[in-house]
Formats: C-alpha cells, sequence, structure tokens
C-alpha cells in the first residue's frame, strides 16, 4: 500500500488561514488501511479543525466527504456536483490522489493533509517499513524476494559496500544491510548462483529517470 | 383533404379494441408488435404465404451492413409467437364496412392445401415434390366420363454419349403377383434383359438373377392388372413416389450428382425411375426403357418436370421429353432467379414456416395424380381439399401498410432490361447477393455463370422520371447501390463497382460516411446518366454509352449491369385502396395530411410505409409504431378488452436434496436430424445418463401435440429438468420453455442441444460420427441441466406516466398522444413557452401557417389535465429503471419538484445553425433561409419585385469544420422558399447554388416545379469546383462554374440566402445523467439503427424529433407519435416481469475496482454505500460483458456460471476418455 504520515495542524491551519468554507476529502484505498487518510481521519481532522478555529475566533465550514478512491476519475466525479461551492479542498489521500483531484477540478485549490510516504507493508499495528520502489524491473527472483532497490541505502546492485557492518547498515543503525539480508536468504534457499547471475549494471530507464511514467495497456482499451 | 383531421382528438364511443394491419412486411409487423405489446388484438393480413416483405428479401442494410435476414428474423419470431397477433397470410381484405371505431372487414383466405396449425415447417414436402414445371395439363375427363389415357402418337428417342449402363444399386424386388397376372405378356416385351419368362396363356416369371431391377415391367404391365408386386423399397409403403424420391436421393448421392443437379455421369443408368414416375406417379406413361435409352412420348408428355428431377444422373432433360416448350416455374422470393416446386415454402426463414401449394402447377390439384407431398407428411398437414375461406372481423381501427413493389425496368427499354440476361434489377442483385439466395451469396452473372469483375449500377430507373410518369424520387436507391457495390466487393474483392448517378442524395443519419467509406473501398462514382446499353452477344458484355461531366462522349464496357429501380406503387394496392375507401396520389401513394402524417382520408384507416412515399427501413419502422400510436389512441379505453392472458400453474420448488428426474426428448426433425443421426441410439444412450428417467425420439418435438404431450410427461414422471436434443435454441427454447411453465416447472431447469444445425446438418456424409456427437452434446446438456438452478423473474409495478423533455412540435405532439393514450404526461420545457424551433418557421409543406398549428397544440395541451406542462424548467437529476424512474427538476422559481414516471421521451430539439461565413450576422444582405421565409411572411420583402437572390447550399453543412453531416431539410426548404419568392415576384431571379440536390422522395416534385417556375439551380463541387464568393456593404460578388454550360458565370445578387443546416440544442448534461450516448454531432444515438430508431439504448427511454437528427415538422410529428407508440407497449402494462437472467455482484469479494462500471455498455452497475458494485437487475441486460471481465470473479449470471460451463466442459471431456483410449 501507499503510506502516509499526517501533516502538523499547525501546518494545515496555515494553509486554511484563506478560506472559510471547504471540503475535507478522504479516501477509501490505502490511506483507510494506513490510518492516516479514511473516513474516521476526515472526521478526526474535521473536527479538530472546526475546534482550532473556533477557538481562533475565526469558524469554519466544512464538509466531509470520503471518497471510495481518489485515483479514479469515476468517484472523483462524484464530487463534481458541490465541489464549486467550497472555497477549497483539504484532501488527506496520497499524493497521486490529490493530484488527480487537483487535475480535474482545475478551479479550485488543493490542499495537502497529509505528507504521503512510500510503498511498504504493515510490520505491526502502528508501524510500516519500505518495500518497494516501483523500478519497473523486477530482479525478486533473484535476490531471494528481498529487493535491493529499496533495502539497501544505496540502491546497490552488486552485493554490500563497505559501510555494511555485521549486517547493519552505516546510514542508520536500525537498518539491516540489504545485501546481507540478501546473500543469508539466498545461501538458505542454496541459490547462491543467482548472485552471479544479476546484472553488471541496471537500467534505471524503466524507473523515475525517465520522467513521469505511464502504463498503457491496449488489450484493456 | 379533410378526414381524420377532425378526428384528431376525438374518440369514438365503445370502440373495439383491435386492430386490423394489412401487410406484414417490417411496417406491418412493426405495427403490430407495438400495438399487441400495448393490449390491443391485431389481425395482420398479408398477401404472399408468409410474412418479412422486402426486407426478407434484402441482402445487407445501409448504413450498418448488417444482415437483413439476421436483424429481422427475430421480428418475425415474435411476431408469429405473439398471441395477441392473429395471422392471416395467403390472404387479402374483401371488404371494410362501418366506420371508425367499430369497422367490419372480411379476409379471404385463399386455400393453401397446407394446415398452418399442423404443420411444422420441415420442408421434407417440398423436398420430395417431384414437379418442376408449370405443366400442360391433360383435360381431366368429366365426371362419369371413361378415364383414358393419351397414347402416344411422336416418339423420340433420348440417347446419352454412350449406351445405358444399367445399375442394380439399392434396386427393388419385383415379383408377378400371380393372382393377378393377366398373361397378357407386356412385362415380357418390356423387359431389356431377358429376366422374365413368359408365353401365351402363361403367367410371367421373373428370374431375379438376371433383373436389374429397373421396373420396366412395373410400368409396362396394364393399369387394370397390376400384376407386378414391388419389395424392398424403401418408404414405399407411404407411397411410389416417395419410393422414388428415396431412391433417386441415394443414387444421387451414389453418382455424385451435386446440388444443382449435375453429375459425372452423363449416361442413363436405367434405373427406371422416370419411366416409374410419369406411369405410377402423374398418370401419363409417356416414357419407356429401350435398349438405346429412353423413349419418349412428346406429345403426350405434360412438361411438369418430374423425370428430369427424380434422375439420379445428368441424362434426361426437359428439353428431350417433350415437343412443347417448357414453362419454368419460377421463385419469386428470388426475383425468378431460379425456380421451385409447387409446393414451395416462401423462403428458409419464412413465418409462418408453412408451405402453399401452387394451384396452377400441382399435378395432383390439377390432374389427381401424384399427391407424394401428402404421403410423406408426418403429421399429416397436407390437404389438397382445402377451399378459399373467408374470415369476418370486428376492428377498431385499421393500419394500411401493403409496401410497395419495384419499378418494372422493361419500360426502360434502352438499358435491354429482360433482353440482356446480363442486366438485372437491384431487388435481383440483393438476391444474388444473399447467401441463402439462388446463387448461395456467389456473384455471378445470370447469363453464363461468370464471375463479373466490372459492374455497373445505373441510377434513377423508374425514379426522376418525367417520361414514364415517375416524378419523384425513390429516396432509397443511392444507398442501395452503394451498399450493392460496397457488400460485391465484400464478396470479391476483384469487382471494380461503378455507380451512374444524377444526385448522391445520401441524407440520412451517417449516410454520408457510408459514401464515403465505400468510395474508399474503391466505389467509382460517375455523375453521369446512361443513354444506352448495348449487349456483345457473343461475351454477353455490356456496352454503356452516356456523356461525361466534361461534356465528352464516353463509351465503357462492363460484364453486368445492375439497375436501380425505383419503387412504385403496385395495381393491386391500389384497388385495395379502392376497397378501403381512401385516397391516393396520381403515383398511388396514399394522400395524407403534413400535420397529421399517418391519417388517410377515411377516419379510422392509417397508413404507414413506403406506400406513403418512398423511404427507407429506419423510418418506415418509425412510421409504423407512429401508425400504431395513431390507430389505438382512438380505442385506448378498449385495451386489453379482446387480448387473452396466460395463466401459469404454481411452480413447484424443488428441494436441495430432491433426486434429478431429467427427461430428455431426441426430436427426428422429420427427416431433418433422423435421416443422418441415428436418434434411438442417441434416446437410447441418454437413458444411461445420470439424473435421466425419461427419454424419447418424437417425430417433432415442437408440434403442438408434441408439446402437449411433453407437458403430460413432465407431470407424470414428475420430471425436474428437461432437455432436448434438436434444432437452434434462437427459435424454440422460449417455446419449450413456455411448455416447462405450463407443467409448472421453472423454465430456466431447460436445456437444449443443437442437433441438426451444428450436427445433422453438417455432417450429412458421416451418420455414424455425427451420432457420436449428437450424444455427446446431449450429454453436455444433460450436464448443464443437471447444473441448473431456478431463477426468480422479479415483477414490479410499472408506473404509467411519460416524461417528456423537450417542448417542441415533438414533445407537444408526444404530450397530447400520449395523454389520448391515457397515461399521464410531464412535459418539460426550458424556454418560458412551448414550441420550439417551429416559433422561428412559418409555413409547411402544403402552405398552412406553423403558428396556427403552434395554437391548436397549446390549446390541446392546455385542455388535457392529464397534461403537466413545466416551462423555464430543467431536468437536473435522474434516477430509477425502466417502469419506475424518479426525475427532479427545477422550476423557475428555483424550487425543485420530484417525478415520477415510467418512461422518459426525450425530444430535446435543434435549432438553426448561424456559422459566421460571408457576412451573415453582420450584413443585412446576407441570411439565412429561415430568415428569408420570415421576410417573405412579414412583407419586409415587399419592395423585391426585381430581386437577385442567390441561394448558397450546404453553407456549414457537410463541411468539416462546420457541421459534418448533410442537414437533409436545407434542399427542400430553399426549394419552398425559392418558388415561394418565385410566386411572389414572378420578375425577380433566384440561382441555388447546389453541390446535390437532396430533395428525397415526393419533394422531387417540387424541385421539378422549382425549374419549370425558372429558379435556376448551378451545381459546384466544394473541392474541384468552388464558387469565389465575395460578400461586403458594397455588394455580393459571385464567380462560379456551371457544369451544365461548362461556362463560368458571375452572379451579382441582391441578397445571399444561405442554407445553414441544423444543429442539436446543447444536451451534454441531461446525456450524461440519463447515459446515453450522442454521436459526433451531439445527436442522440437510436438503439439500433434499422429497427430501433425512436428507442434509446436503455430501457424505457425514447426520443423523438430533431434531437435524433434533422428532419422535417411532418417527420419529427410521425417520429413523436412512434415514441408515443413504443413507451405505451411499455406504460401499458400493470407490472413488467424481468428476466431472470441477470448479473449478481456477491459483495464479499468485491473489490470496487470499477472494472463493471466500465465495462457495462449500458451503465448498470455501479458501486453502493456498502462499498460493493451492486447491479440494479431491472437495468441489467444480461448480455454477461461485467461476468467475463470481473477480476474479482465476483459477478454472477445464472444459468451462464462457471459452474454451467464448467459442467458442460466436463461432460464433454469425459467422452473423451471412454471413446478414444490412450
Amino acid at each position: 500500500m501507499i503510506t502516509g504520515t499526517p501533516k502538523p495542524i499547525e501546518e494545515i491551519l496555515e494553509m486554511l488561514e484563506p478560506y472559510d468554507n471547504i471540503i475535507v476529502a478522504g479516501c477509501h484505498g490505502c490511506v483507510t488501511v494506513c490510518r492516516v487518510g479514511g473516513e474516521k481521519e476526515v472526521q478526526v481532522l474535521a473536527s479538530t479543525l472546526r475546534l482550532a478555529r473556533e477557538a481562533a475566533g475565526r469558524t469554519i465550514t466544512i464538509r466531509e466527504v470520503s471518497l471510495e478512491r481518489q485515483c479514479d476519475p469515476e468517484y472523483i466525479e462524484q464530487m463534481r456536483p458541490y465541489v464549486g461551492d467550497y472555497q477549497a479542498v483539504l484532501s488527506i489521500a496520497c499524493g497521486a490522489g490529490i493530484q488527480f483531484l487537483a487535475e480535474k477540478f482545475t478551479t479550485t485549490p488543493l490542499l495537502p493533509g497529509i505528507n504521503t510516504g512510500f510503498l511498504g507493508v504493515t510490520v505491526r499495528q502502528g508501524e510500516w517499513s519500505e518495500r518497494c520502489q516501483g523500478c519497473g524491473d523486477c530482479v525478486l527472483h533473484l535476490t531471494g524476494g528481498i529487493c535491493p532497490v529499496t533495502r539497501c541505502a544505496k540502491s546497490l546492485f552488486h552485493g554490500p559496500c563497505g559501510g555494511s557492518v555485521q549486517g547493519i547498515c552505516e546510514v542508520d543503525k536500525e537498518v539491516k544491510c540489504g545485501w546481507q539480508l540478501i546473500i543469508d536468504r539466498l545461501k538458505a534457499l542454496g541459490q547462491m548462483e543467482n548472485y552471479g547471475k544479476l546484472k553488471p549494471y541496471k537500467g534505471w530507464n524503466s524507473s523515475r529517470d525517465g520522467g513521469p511514467r505511464r502504463i498503457i495497456r491496449e488489450d484493456m482499451i | 383533404m379533410t378526414g381524420n383531421l377532425n378526428t384528431f382528438a376525438g374518440s369514438t364511443k365503445n370502440p373495439t379494441g383491435a386492430v386490423m394491419v394489412i401487410g406484414g412486411g417490417i411496417s406491418g409487423m412493426q405495427s403490430a408488435l407495438d400495438l399487441a405489446n400495448a393490449g390491443i388484438k391485431v389481425y395482420l393480413v398479408e398477401s404472399s404465404p408468409a410474412i418479412g416483405g422486402k426486407m426478407a428479401q434484402l441482402d445487407k442494410t445501409f448504413p450498418t451492413n448488417d444482415c437483413s435476414m439476421c436483424i429481422v428474423s427475430p421480428k418475425l419470431v415474435e411476431v408469429g409467437r405473439h398471441k395477441n397477433i392473429e395471422l392471416f397470410t395467403h390472404s387479402e381484405v374483401k371488404s371494410l364496412s362501418g366506420d371508425a371505431g367499430s369497422f367490419k372487414a372480411t379476409i379471404v383466405r385463399h386455400a393453401r392445401y397446407v394446415d398452418v396449425a399442423a404443420c411444422t415447417g420441415c420442408g421434407l414436402c417440398e423436398l420430395v415434390c417431384p414437379v418442376t414445371k408449370i405443366s400442360y395439363f391433360p383435360e381431366v375427363p368429366a365426371e362419369k366420363e371413361k378415364k383414358s389415357r393419351a397414347k402416344a402418337k411422336e416418339k423420340r428417342l433420348i440417347k446419352g454419349p454412350g449406351l445405358p449402363h444399367p445399375t442394380s444399386s439399392h434396386k427393388w424386388t419385383f415379383s408377378v403377383d400371380e393372382q393377378a397376372c393377366s398373361m397378357c405378356g407386356s412385362c415380357h416385351r418390356a423387359c431389356l434383359h431377358g429376366a422374365i419368362s413368359w408365353e401365351k396363356k402363361q403367367k410371367a416369371v421373373i428370374d431375379q438373377d438376371k433383373c436389374t431391377g429397373c421396373g420396366a415391367c412395373f410400368a409396362a404391365c396394364p393399369e387394370k392388372f397390376l400384376a407386378i408386386k414391388v419389395d424392398g423399397a424403401p418408404d414405399l409403403d407411404k407411397s411410389i413416389g416417395a419410393a422414388v424420391h428415396a431412391r433417386s436421393e441415394i443414387l444421387g448421392r451414389e453418382f455424385g450428382r451435386s446440388k444443382s443437379g449435375d453429375s459425372e455421369q452423363k449416361d442413363c443408368i436405367r434405373c427406371g425411375l422416370c419411366a416409374i414416375t410419369c406411369e405410377k406417379v402423374m398418370h401419363i406413361g409417356a416414357l419407356k426403357m429401350v435398349e438405346q435409352g429412353i423413349e419418349a412420348g412428346v406429345d403426350i408428355c405434360q412438361v411438369c418436370g418430374a423425370c428430369v428431377s427424380v434422375c439420379p444422373v445428368s441424362f434426361l432433360t426437359i428439353d428431350q421429353v417433350t415437343s412443347r416448350t417448357p414453362r419454368p416455374l419460377l421463385n419469386f422470393f428470388n426475383e425468378g432467379l431460379n425456380g421451385r416446386k409447387p409446393i414451395n415454402i416462401h423462403y428458409p426463414q419464412a413465418v409462418p414456416r408453412v408451405p402453399v401449394i401452387d394451384a396452377a402447377s400441382c399435378v395432383q390439384l390439377n390432374t389427381g395424380a401424384c399427391g407424394t407431398c401428402a404421403t410423406i407428411c408426418g403429421v399429416g398437414a397436407i390437404h389438397y381439399d382445402h377451399r378459399e375461406t373467408e374470415t369476418e372481423i370486428d376492428i377498431g381501427s385499421v393500419i394500411f401498410s401493403p409496401g410497395i413493389e419495384v419499378f418494372d425496368a422493361r419500360m426502360r427499354g434502352e438499358f435491354g432490361y429482360g433482353l440482356y440476361k446480363n442486366v438485372v434489377t437491384s431487388i435481383e442483385f440483393e438476391r444474388l447477393l444473399s447467401a441463402s439466395g439462388p446463387t448461395s451469396g456467389t456473384v455471378a452473372r445470370p447469363g453464363d455463370g461468370q464471375h463479373p469483375k466490372k459492374i455497373a449500377w445505373i441510377q434513377c430507373v423508374g425514379s426522376r422520371d418525367h417520361s414514364c410518369d415517375r416524378d419523384y424520387c425513390s429516396s432509397v436507391c443511392c444507398m442501395y447501390a452503394t451498399k450493392e457495390a460496397f457488400i460485391a466487393r465484400e464478396h470479391d474483392s476483384s469487382i471494380k463497382p461503378t455507380i451512374f448517378y444524377i444526385d448522391m442524395r445520401s441524407f440520412g443519419k451517417n449516410f454520408d460516411e457510408y459514401v464515403k467509406r465505400a468510395k474508399e473501398h474503391q466505389v467509382r462514382f460517375v455523375r453521369a446518366m446512361v443513354s444506352r446499353v448495348f449487349e456483345d452477344p457473343l461475351t454477353g458484355d455490356l456496352e454503356l454509352r452516356y456523356v461525361d461531366e466534361s461534356g465528352k462522349r464516353q463509351t465503357e464496357a462492363f460484364d453486368m449491369v445492375v439497375l436501380s429501380v425505383g419503387i412504385q406503387v403496385a395495381k393491386q394496392t391500389k384497388e385495395l385502396a379502392a376497397t378501403l375507401d381512401i385516397e391516393l396520389d396520381r403515383y398511388g401513394f396514399a394522400v395524407t395530411d403534413c400535420y397529421q402524417p399517418l391519417a388517410t382520408s377515411r377516419p379510422g384507416i392509417f397508413v404507414s410505409g413506403a406506400v406513403k412515399g418512398p423511404k427507407d427501413i429506419p423510418e418506415t419502422v418509425c412510421e409504423a409504431s407512429a401508425a400504431a400510436e395513431a390507430a389505438s389512441a382512438s380505442l385506448a379505453e378498449a385495451r386489453g378488452s379482446l387480448i387473452s392472458k396466460e395463466v401459469l400453474p404454481p411452480e413447484r420448488t424443488p428441494g436441495p436434496d430432491d433426486e434429478l428426474r431429467i427427461g430428455v426428448f431426441i426430436c427426428h426433425c422429420g427427416t431433418n436430424i433422423a435421416s443422418v443421426v441415428d436418434v434411438a441410439a442417441v434416446t437410447e444412450y441418454a437413458r444411461t445418463l445420470p439424473g435421466v428417467v425419461y427419454a424419447e425420439h418424437p417425430l417433432y418435438t415442437c408440434s403442438q401435440d408434441s408439446q402437449e404431450r411433453m407437458r403430460e410427461i413432465i407431470e407424470e414422471h414428475r420430471l425436474n429438468r428437461v432437455v432436448t436434443s434438436a434444432c437452434s435454441p434462437t427459435t424454440h427454447e422460449p417455446l419449450f420453455q413456455s411448455t416447462l411453465q405450463q407443467a409448472g416447472l421453472n423454465k430456466y431447469f431447460f436445456d437444449m442441444a443443437n442437433i441438426r444445425d451444428q450436427c445433422s446438418w453438417v455432417h450429412a456424409n458421416d451418420p455414424i460420427l455425427a451420432t457420436e456427437k449428437a450424444k455427446r452434446l446431449t450429454r453436455m446438456a444433460v450436464a448443464n441441466a443437471t447444473a441448473g438452478e431456478p431463477l426468480d423473474e422479479l415483477e414490479f409495478t410499472v408506473d404509467s406516466r411519460l416524461l417528456v423533455v423537450g417542448g417542441g412540435v415533438a414533445g407537444m405532439t408526444a404530450a397530447i398522444e400520449a395523454a389520448r393514450q391515457g397515461f399521464g404526461v410531464y412535459l418539460i420545457e426550458q424556454e418560458p413557452v412551448l414550441g420550439g424551433q417551429l416559433l422561428h418557421l412559418q409555413r409547411s409543406a402544403d402552405g398552412r401557417k406553423f403558428a396556427d398549428f403552434l395554437l391548436s397544440l397549446n390549446e390541446k395541451i392546455a385542455a388535457d389535465d392529464r397534461i403537466k406542462v413545466f416551462t423555464s424548467s430543467q431536468v437536473v437529476e435522474q434516477s430509477g429503471f425502466v417502469g419506475s424512474f424518479e426525475t427532479e427538476i427545477v422550476m423557475p422559481s428555483g424550487a425543485t419538484r420530484t417525478l415520477k414516471h415510467g418512461a422518459i421521451l426525450v425530444a430535446t430539439g435543434a435549432e438553426e445553425y448561424r456559422p459566421e461565413i460571408h457576412g451573415l450576422g453582420t450584413l443585412d444582405s446576407v441570411m439565412t433561409q429561415t430568415d428569408f421565409e420570415t421576410a417573405l411572411e412579414n412583407g419586409t420583402a415587399a419592395d423585391w419585385h426585381h430581386a437577385r437572390v442567390a441561394m448558397l447550399q450546404c453553407a456549414g453543412s457537410r463541411d468539416d469544420e462546420h457541421l459534418p453531416y448533410c442537414s437533409r431539410i436545407c434542399c427542400n426548404h430553399a426549394i419552398k422558399n425559392g418558388l415561394r419568392f418565385k410566386k411572389m415576384f414572378p420578375e425577380a431571379r433566384v440561382d441555388v447554388l447546389y453541390r446535390d440536390m437532396r430533395c428525397y422522395g415526393l419533394g422531387e416534385l417540387d424541385y421539378r416545379e422549382a425549374r419549370q417556375a425558372g429558379v435556376n439551380f448551378i451545381r459546384f463541387d466544394p473541392e474541384e469546383n468552388p464558387p469565389a464568393i465575395s460578400t461586403g456593404e458594397t455588394g455580393i460578388d459571385i464567380t462560379v462554374t456551371d457544369p451544365s454550360i461548362r461556362l463560368q458565370v458571375r452572379l451579382q445578387p441582391d441578397l445571399l440566402v444561405l442554407s445553414t443546416g441544423m444543429k442539436p440544442r446543447d444536451t451534454e448534461e441531461l446525456a450524461s445523467m440519463l447515459r446515453v450516448p450522442r454521436n459526433d454531432g451531439g445527436f442522440f444515438i437510436e438503439a439500433h439503427a434499422k429497427l430501433r430508431p425512436v428507442d434509446l439504448p436503455s430501457e424505457g427511454l425514447f426520443m423523438a424529433g430533431t434531437a435524433h437528427g434533422p428532419k422535417s415538422s411532418s417527420e419529427t410529428i410521425a417520429q413523436a407519435q412512434a415514441a408515443v407508440a413504443r413507451a405505451a407497449t411499455l406504460l401499458s402494462k400493470d407490472s413488467k416481469k424481468l428476466s431472470g437472467i441477470v448479473s449478481r455482484v456477491d459483495p464479499t469479494n468485491c473489490a470496487v475496482c470499477l472494472t463493471c462500471v466500465r465495462a457495462c455498455p449500458y451503465g448498470v452497475p455501479f458501486i453502493n454505500d456498502q462499498h460493493s458494485a451492486e447491479i440494479n437487475p431491472a437495468l441489467c441486460q444480461g448480455c454477461g460483458i461485467c461476468v467475463a471481465e470481473c477480476p474479482a470473479k465476483t459477478i454472477f449470471m445464472g444459468r451462464y456460471d462457471d459452474r454451467n460451463i464448467r459442467a458442460k466442459i466436463e461432460a464433454y471431456c469425459a467422452s473423451e476418455a471412454s471413446h478414444s483410449p490412450r
């Protein structure tokens, strides 16, 4: 899922300074699951904002909305009939959702209510960890199911660097060395030969380096 | 004219709730269905043996290239099966008395000689009938007079290239009946093989070892003794004719006789079938077997053709056996391009699929001989004693829709039709293209069967032609010729088609695009009228002479010429109109009023289709619905009074643990299936399948008595599943399902295997494997029935109110008519007043003021309290489904109101297009046709006595930068204004600059009148010869080359009138609210371009008027009435039952991924507030696309679930193991 963290309320209040009549828009997708942008968070954030503004002596009208997903046009269209009645939309969906809203409603300012994180997993309740960077050229079958792009701080492709000390990355003591993990796993699987199969270099053309990416599936159009 | 004008809003007291529809073409069928589905009893009278009309003869239809038969046959079936439509085929209306509301009609049913109720349409009778010619019947002796056979005086020996090769294959056994033998010795003398020993005063004895089984003895034994017995002849128990047919078939197959009757074997095989047929079946005895071949008594031969048709090889021909000229018996459905039998099913898909015996050529009806068909008929449906019968019926209204015939091309002798074999008419060409036609869809020259490469179409043969009194335009020929050329190339890409035309009148919706596509497919268009056609007598090729656009005389050779014949009213139709006492114009088209386009001169009689003026299929269908509306409006109070309702027993609900009790019916279909598939073996096999407790093999499972029996068996054996292995589910499944329902079984506990079309028909040469395949198909059907589950058919009440969006002439007419039909109406108009575009127009085609017409409409609306009008109001939200819609409107006060209704009619209209070209809008001297008309009306034109006016056609139409489509009305509008102007100011001058004058139908008469009145017409071509037009304050200057004189012309008119065309009103929001599609031009797209012209794709939504496409006010009125008729079929019902086959979402696995929402062509699935996709069963059309697309596999559709498919596949594969051990 795509993860995220709430923006500090002060920052949001500052963003909302010019407005008295807004929509807070949540999303039932990933951000609901990582508890940052679901229906509940919409209600909590809206209430918080109302209280804060009331305390500041300047009330704010908020319409609370939760779309099924903010990344599909059909769901976004559900907002069209009334979006023009509001000064701004504060979205607590991921950056993709917020941008898509902004793209569809060109005359209404869109404000981000969360900081979008990464493509990750729930390690345990309340802890998420990054697993994928969407490089567009997956090699997990060669690396024991552990991603060198994501898990190695340098996204190295040739094994660990000199900063790997007893399985810990030099970047952070909390971070395990990705390559240590890969080699341990390959050994356990008896697949050390895969280590040699890795390409001497990785083509990053399918990653972000080619600018914003798109996928076109002719079979579905 | 007066007539129905006065009865427009009236209604008679206590009318009869029935309508007689005359003509069973697409028009009559549509009228009948719309009436019957709205609770009115229908008597449909058709003169030919089956319904279907001209449309059934066509190969493809423009502009979609849909197969005509494929789209019309569901209608045929629906009409044939409808409980409230009584069919009178092969029948005619003899008289009509009484008045509107309570007529009495006498219908004559001509003798058919086949019982329509008993016949199953298997076609065996036609197969066995040996007659192929119109006979010269011997005189039948008067009663009591002794029958005596004529004796041949003139004999001719028929020889093959070699001597006869006697065959004993499948021979019959001939023996002498000692009791009957009178020792005459005829047999001994006849036998060519010395197999019969006889001496005077001794009985003859046949030596079976020497006998070849030719039956010469049998034929020779005198009639008074009949001493030769026949044994071992299949089907002899039926008749000798049937036995001859059976042996002829077997031998034919053995000697490789092709479908057309040709075989390699040219010599006589002395099978004796010809002589036996002539003697024993036809009672003529003109043929005798002799050493060298056959001896024919050419003077006594009745030329029936039987001997030739039973000959298994290519030995006999009809010319050899007679001295008279054989008279071919032509198949009229195939336009006489091939032959037929006296007993004949009109066409393969005919409804009713029941043959008729032609009394003029049937041997039995004329001489009492033969009678083979009656002996072969398994259900005893043939009765030679049938006589014409008369039936009197009570009806409230009549719809006159007898259709048209094509022009007799022989009247244009210069084209050589009737003389040159390779000159055909367009309708003949349709039959040549048709897969079920005389050449099975091969494009072949009638002259020699060669495949033509260069084909020419000559347009306007019998249209736009004053010389043969066909001044009108036939409206359809430009498009059908384009279509035929297009399709001919599809059949054979080496064909080079050329169309010679005057104006390309592709004025309908999407027609111009079609012509453009044809041009891209190398159809060549030459603007020229062909003057003569000459045939090369050696090759049969044809030389065409014409003058091309540059004025040069041209000659060009073609392999084949198709004459695009116009349409005309048949003589019989004119006579019928006289019987009905309705007025026709000089060409025979029914006279109507332009405000009441469906009403004839006699109140209570309405007209639709091409008999009201040439028109294409969608317009005909639209008019047919409109006529149904017009005919039933005054009968509304009698709705439902004469129709029958089916009462079904309560359904048995099987428990989950109930044992399976499957009944299997394996159909013989006469011999269609049984002659190839061993049905008894399949039945035996079916009994062994798990769950099967009953199996049988009826001769015709679909016959009335078999169905009754099926119902009894279901009850007696407590069956809870039924399987039939028979023909196509498309045509027969509903019949079997209704039998299940009558027996109290859910109709989805049924499955059907098609062992005819998909088995016996395609594997006729391999009976053993065909039988195996039939078993396997049956097993799959049994497995599927086992997996079957009962499906509920949801029933809900229908709100009888109609919402009409748009208050122009379409909306107003619809509102008035719907109210007359007894429905409540909400009429929504966004402007403050009703009237729409008609408010800006002045006069109708016949010169009446539109203002007066609008006034009368307004009065009617105001007077009817069933109509609620909301002006200055708009639709803002719409929900619900067919029969139960809710629409929210905003009223001028700003308040909203929710309206509940059962159907929606979109009549949002169009307006005049006003492009900023040539100074329109800035210069006073440049105006549109509407402005010009207003100026003429309001007298602002007072000083135009010597004015010079130039009109520019297609100003902004047929132009990619403006309106890409043809606006259809502009040519007629320009002519109307031009004529009026010339009448007001005879000294003034009018020049019309045009591309194609599209004065379709009777509009051509005005075009002619305009030319006679001195209006000049100058053709231009926007690419090759565009007019140079400059306009300014100083004046207007136009330079253009006039192709008729091939010189440049300079015009300096005082006025430039632009024919700007029509554009639809802005309906983007409405369209997205209603989820209905619009085309690129912004016009709404109909559910089916041909057959559902006023239906929108979603159920319960209809449209009328210019929202559909540009059209005249009269066409708009007809369309509004049509839309009301279509809505009435829904609104007249108290409740509606939905199909059980609808998609259902299991929310458990729904990922709300929107795939179904995006995939559904009807826009039905939506995401509900429970975070799941939901499909309203009332809206679902059961197409199954969402089921296939759903990535979570959480959408299900009864009967087509994985469970069913898997059951069938597993049943199929199980046999793989048992039949081919590996």
